[in-house]
């Protein structure tokens, strides 16, 4: 089913997952900054995107 | 994606997170939010919220959530299991979660209402469906 998954996102990230253990050491922080405004959970959305895109990347070994 | 859709899909990240769940980020524009896993067992998420509750325009008619269920601009479609798996509607302001096989979903606009029952009121809160 995984392997579907990447198949159809490209890549799914399942390795390096640094966006929810960012997530879990920083809950209030991320509950926060989500609840805040529409600019900070719009950051906060692209920060994962860019996060997600960056581990993509060091798994490829770009 | 508009800023609540933004908010409501980070949302429901946090939760599946609290919840146990594994969540990732779809790099590609795809039909699905997130992908959650569990014991190894994943599934595509499109994610539906609503800002809270919208008067009923007929005298006697329970307040409701209304979440669109369709994407597309300037035809409707419906979303079908060639998008994603599940479903989840989110009242962002009670913290209200719907969790709905996509394969159940036959309509473009789903109405629940607040204090009553509807076709689709059993899947609130049923997080083991996509355990």
């Amino acid at each position: 089913m995984i392997a579907s998954m990447l198949l159809l996102t490209g890549c799914a990230t399942p390795k390096l997952s640094n966006a929810d253990k960012l997530i879990k050491r920083h809950p209030k922080g991320f509950a926060d900054a989500v609840r805040a405004s529409t600019e900070s959970a719009e950051f906060v959305r692209d920060t994962l995107k860019t996060l997600a895109d960056v581990e993509a990347m060091v798994e490829k070994g770009d | 994606m508009n800023a609540t859709g933004t908010r409501g899909e980070l949302l429901v990240a946090e939760k599946l997170i609290k919840l146990g769940f594994h969540v990732s980020i779809p790099l590609d524009e795809t039909q699905f939010d997130l992908i959650c896993t569990l014991k190894e067992k994943s599934h595509r998420i499109q994610v539906k919220c609503t800002g809270g509750i919208e008067k009923a325009k007929r005298p006697n008619s329970n307040p409701r959530y209304n979440f669109n269920l369709s994407r597309g601009n300037s035809r409707k479609i419906s979303y079908t299991h060639a998008d994603c798996d599940f479903i989840i509607c989110l009242a962002m302001d009670s913290s209200r979660y719907w969790i709905i096989p996509v394969e159940e979903i036959d309509i473009k606009i789903l109405k629940i209402p607040a204090n009553g029952s509807s076709k689709y009121c059993k899947y609130e809160y049923r997080w083991d469906l996509i355990s």
